[in-house]
């Protein structure tokens, strides 16, 4: 047995040294391909939540603060609950885009190509297309749009991402959790297997959260027989004639 | 969090100080996932609203009807169904399902639904109390019941 035990722990000595990605020849991770978040429970509600009907149960994906709640500033959750209590405000169910970071984490897949100066997602949903420059230059000025303005950077094997130009009106799911008006956001992108895409959010948002918050949600590489398909949102979007406000304005987190 | 590379390695020489063969365990392991996968049919999907914005999950509703049309799209398809009361009077109902996109990974196709199908509808009314239902199943005419990939399916 003595050979077998100094195999077994060769082989676990082996397989606990850090994870080695995938390259591209400019050395930087491989994270190209098909990938969705492992679960849906940050879609439905980012905090942890019960079951409730169409929704199962899920933890929180909030690392940061510990107690995984959003810290609201006094005044925001009642908005929050107000939200969840009138889903048809959700500006996703209106066809809009999701805004980071929820666009990180909807159900449908995304694709990430990559090419050295860039960093590019696509999301099938909303057809969303983030463009990440890698190559250091500035800020668009003044620019406000729901996925906001990224640039990106590479701390080792890790792509950081900074987004500004939220424009203030997205949803963080479909419970109603919101970011308001001066939300920016760190993203950090990092393969933790050749499957898996750690996928981290903080966010800051003064006008909203007494504090910074962190969500984490790991990605999972699709099969490869995946593709992305059209998502042509408009053409088959008949259910706001029957939602209880079916001329409630799109407007985030404001009532 | 565990690290699949680490279970993996466990799993093989556990398997092969037991079996004799290296990763005989770890191919179960993947041959029984895979089949749970596709037994189960646990790939979730979820529409890109909530249910709850629109319909009543109280007010459960069997349609057995005619298919008029089937509008092959996203953000949802629709079926559009003729149901007969018992009255006799024709009652037509806007069936939604999930997108395109996730009743194609499922399997279905434009043609899955032709005008004239008779068909079975598992459905949850809307709350406005139109004829407007989402279809958790439907059972299609040869008799076999396919999920709707509905905004509720995300079980």
């Amino acid at each position: 047995m003595r050979p077998a035990l100094l195999v077994i722990a060769a082989v676990c000595a082996s397989a606990q040294s850090a994870f080695t990605p995938p390259r591209l020849p400019d050395g930087h991770p491989d994270f190209g391909g098909i990938w969705m978040a492992a679960t849906l429970s940050a879609a439905f509600n980012v905090e942890e939540h019960a079951a409730s009907y169409g929704t199962p149960a899920g933890p929180s994906v909030i690392v940061d603060p510990s107690g995984g709640k959003l810290p609201y500033l006094p005044g925001m959750r009642e908005r929050a609950i107000d939200n969840d209590q009138h889903r048809e405000r959700d500006p996703v169910g209106q066809c809009h885009m999701h805004g980071v970071p929820r666009v990180m984490f909807p159900p449908f897949p995304l694709e990430i190509l990559q090419d050295g100066d860039y960093v590019v997602i696509l999301t099938e949903t909303e057809h969303g297309v983030r463009i990440i420059p890698t190559d250091g230059r500035p800020f668009l000025k003044d620019y406000s749009a729901w996925n906001g303005d990224s640039r990106g950077r590479w701390e080792g094997d890790t792509l950081v991402v900074e987004v500004r130009g939220l424009n203030g009106k997205g949803w963080l799911d479909q419970a109603g959790n919101f970011v308001g008006a001066g939300a920016t956001v760190v993203e950090r992108f990092r393969l933790t297997t050749k499957d898996t895409l750690e996928y981290e959010a903080k966010v800051e948002n003064p006008a909203v959260f007494s504090r910074p918050f962190t969500v984490r949600v790991p990605l999972r590489r699709r099969p490869a027989d995946v593709e992305l398909l059209e998502y042509g949102c408009i053409e088959g979007e008949r259910d706001a004639a029957h939602l209880p406000s079916p001329n409630a304005p799109v407007n985030g987190g404001q009532k | 969090m565990l690290n699949p590379e680490v279970l993996r390695a466990r799993a093989c020489v556990l398997a092969w100080l037991v079996t004799g063969q290296f990763c005989e365990i770890w191919r179960w392991v993947v041959r029984i996932g895979v089949l749970v996968l596709f037994v189960g049919c646990v790939l979730p999907v979820a529409a890109h609203h909530s249910f709850a914005a629109e319909f009543d999950d109280k007010q459960s509703v069997k349609l057995d009807g005619t298919v008029v049309k089937f509008d092959f799209m996203n953000p949802h398809s629709w079926i559009y169904l003729d149901v007969k009361n018992p009255d006799g009077a024709t009652v037509r109902w806007s069936v939604e399902t999930g997108s395109t996109n996730a009743l194609f990974r499922r399997g279905w196709r434009k043609e899955s639904l032709r005008a004239g199908d008779h068909i079975t509808v598992d459905a949850f009314r809307a709350k406005d109390g139109s004829n407007t239902a989402n279809a958790s199943t439907v059972k299609l005419p040869d008799g076999r019941q396919v999920s709707a990939a509905s905004s509720r399916d995300s079980k």
